[in-house]
């Protein structure tokens, strides 16, 4: 199949056309390689991805640079990643986020349904749950609690897709990711940051008093949610993919000064605006319909994401 | 208060605009005039030609501005559907604008006309706030984000009032100010202006579920629902915020609107069987008990009588609307 991935260069993007490519795919990445961190690290991400592997320097938003795309490649299946990601920065360029997040996805979008494409994918995120109380996060829960421009971006796109699929009947899966960590993390993440800031020992912020909790999601397993999105027929779902696991944020950092040998100097600061005390993925919907089942624990992971980082990170 | 009316030459916009000027107010209207008609505007306001993409004229705009009404949005349905595109972009994305410019000039206090639409097929009748969001069509959707935008910018300090119009309609008692949409979607404009030209009134979906097998709708006087509007304004000065309904809570079926069109132009009406439109509940009846008990809202205008005859006298002496 020749399939669209935009954002492909990224974290969870550049993992997903290696996995692809394992197969019998042709993959059409884009990417902007914009400098929300540094582009070269992108380049690095898909420096693997070579054969079956096409690379648009394009940026969503453009909605000409996607028609041309469109019109030389036949792509059969989009798998729109691309995105501004980071509630705090959000807070800060609302207008950014909307672009890139909401007038991009339409731009694909309409692209895709103009050129009959088979299957949508789109990467929401499960900060649309804000500060529901309810755990975990069901995806027929309401919506009424989310607190950053972000995930009111990821929601707008959500719906977007939902009419979409019901005006053009093309099918579309939205998946809600749980703080995705692993090898090629951003660098503005938790995990990453604060391996690279206890690695140099040098102080390291703690947001809240340490118990906040995560449901870190490994990135392998997320790639496996979004091949089975991909695969399995289906005509509109929003599935969870998480881990379904929350950790604290003290055993988080736990873990990392463990597989850094080093100890955490600790900051503590207050809980920054946008940021929410919990997600918790309930991921029965995913298990049913994608036979999604996580694999890789949070101690495993950290372990694997540290030992990259400490060989390959720039 | 210095009070900025997007959208102030439109139909709802322009009542406002003229409520507010009654009560003291000082009111700056920003219109791009695409849809809007300058002479809607009362003479007391100040215009300024402008778009919602245009973040540096909203930024100038809200100087010193207290609080903001914004009523610029499209509003077909129909339209939506078929280009939802240009709904998202110009209700969601350029609206955006606005909160951005409210942020940067310190405007803490925004009304926001949203719709029914967020609504949907409503599982419970009449509708009350807690009724499910599930809009369905692009229109409604782009309310639904709006709204939650709205919410999320108590980040910044800005508080905010939804309202969820059901179907405005009525013009000035004095037949002074109207409705004039082009193209015109709504029943009771589009009853009339046919009668005016002796031309049959199209009903899509005469097989419904209803007493008299038309849909059945909440029509509320444009005045009560600019009422509505200064309400909310004090209300978000007392610290409320949020989102209501508003409707009149009475539901007329489309016959019973033409009907009363006869009585009010005492003229025969001619009708034109149309199959269903997609999309069009069966009915549509309000719960408007949350902004009665929490703002004192209550409806004068919205029997069904009054709403006619208002726009009757408005469209007898209005044919071609604000043309001249």
């Amino acid at each position: 199949m020749r399939i669209l991935v935009t954002g492909g260069a990224g974290f969870i993007g550049s993992h997903l056309c290696e996995r692809l490519l394992e197969g019998s795919n042709e993959v059409i990445c884009v990417d902007d390689f914009n400098d929300f961190y540094n582009p070269k690290i992108k380049e690095k991400n898909i420096s693997e991805c070579k054969k079956n592997f096409k690379l648009y320097k394009a940026d969503i938003r453009n909605k000409k640079n996607l028609e041309n795309i469109f019109k030389k490649e036949k792509i059969d299946i989009v798998v729109h990643l691309a995105a501004r990601a980071g509630v705090r920065p959000s807070i800060l360029y609302p207008q950014l986020y909307a672009d890139v997040n909401i007038l991009g996805t339409m731009n694909l979008l309409e692209t895709a349904r103009r050129n009959n494409v088979k299957k949508f994918v789109f990467g929401s995120s499960s900060s649309v749950y804000g500060l529901n109380k309810k755990v975990p996060f069901n995806e027929e829960d309401s919506l009424d609690s989310m607190i950053s421009p972000y995930a009111i971006t990821k929601y707008a796109g959500e719906r977007l897709c939902y009419q979409y699929n019901k005006l053009y009947k093309i099918p579309i899966v939205c998946l809600r990711f749980f703080t995705v960590y692993g090898p090629r993390g951003r660098p503005d993440m938790a995990v990453y940051k604060f391996t690279k800031l206890i690695n140099e020992k040098k102080k390291i912020e703690m947001y809240g008093d340490g118990t906040s909790k995560r449901d870190y999601t490994y990135v392998s397993d997320i790639v496996d949610g979004i091949m089975a999105a991909i695969n399995k027929k289906l005509d509109f779902e929003i599935i969870n993919l998480g881990d379904s696991n929350p950790i604290e944020l003290k055993y988080l950092i736990k873990l990392i000064e463990k597989n850094l040998g080093k100890k955490a100097l600790i900051k503590k600061a207050d809980v920054q605006p946008g940021d929410v005390p919990v997600t918790y993925a309930d991921i029965r919907k995913a298990k049913k319909l994608l036979g999604y089942q996580p694999k890789i624990k949070i101690e495993d992971g950290i372990k694997r994401f540290v030992k990259w980082y400490l060989k390959e990170a720039l | 208060m210095r009070i900025l009316v997007t959208g102030g030459a439109g139909y709802i916009g322009s009542f406002a605009v003229k409520a507010l000027c009654d009560e003291g107010h000082s009111v700056y209207v920003y219109d791009n005039l695409e849809l809007g008609h300058k002479d809607a505007i009362d003479k007391r306001a100040k215009l300024t030609v402008g778009d919602l993409s245009n973040i540096n004229k909203l930024n100038s705009s809200l100087k010193n501005i207290d609080a903001v009404m914004h009523f610029a949005g499209y509003i077909c349905v129909g339209e939506s559907v078929l280009n939802p595109g240009k709904y998202f972009r110009n209700n969601v994305l350029y609206a955006l604008n606005l909160l951005e410019a409210m942020k940067n000039n310190k405007v803490r206090k925004i009304i926001f006309s949203s719709s029914a639409a967020v609504y949907g097929y409503p599982k419970k009748l009449p509708i009350i706030e807690s009724e499910a969001i599930n809009p369905i069509n692009p229109y409604g959707e782009t309310k639904v984000v709006f709204e939650k935008m709205l919410d999320a910018q108590r980040l910044h300090g800005i508080r905010s009032i939804s309202l969820r119009y059901f179907n405005a309609a009525g013009d000035a008692l004095d037949g002074s100010i109207g409705e004039d949409h082009r193209p015109e979607t709504h029943l009771i404009p589009k009853v009339l202006m046919a009668t005016l030209k002796n031309k049959p009134v199209d009903v899509y979906g005469t097989d419904y579920k209803t007493k008299d097998g038309t849909c059945i709708r909440d029509y509320i006087h444009v005045l009560d629902l600019v009422k509505a509007h200064m309400l909310a304004l004090d209300a978000l000065d007392d610290g409320k915020e949020g989102f209501y309904n508003l409707g009149s809570e009475k539901g007329h079926s489309i016959f019973e609107i033409i009907q009363e069109a006869q009585k009010a132009t005492g003229k025969k009406i001619k009708i034109k069987k149309c199959p269903r439109r997609e999309g069009d509940p069966p009915v549509l009846i309000a719960s408007s008990k949350k902004i009665k008990k929490e703002l004192g809202w209550k409806p004068e205008y919205s029997d069904i009588k009054t709403i006619m005859e208002s726009a009757w006298k408005w469209h007898k002496t209005h044919p071609k609307g604000y043309r001249k």
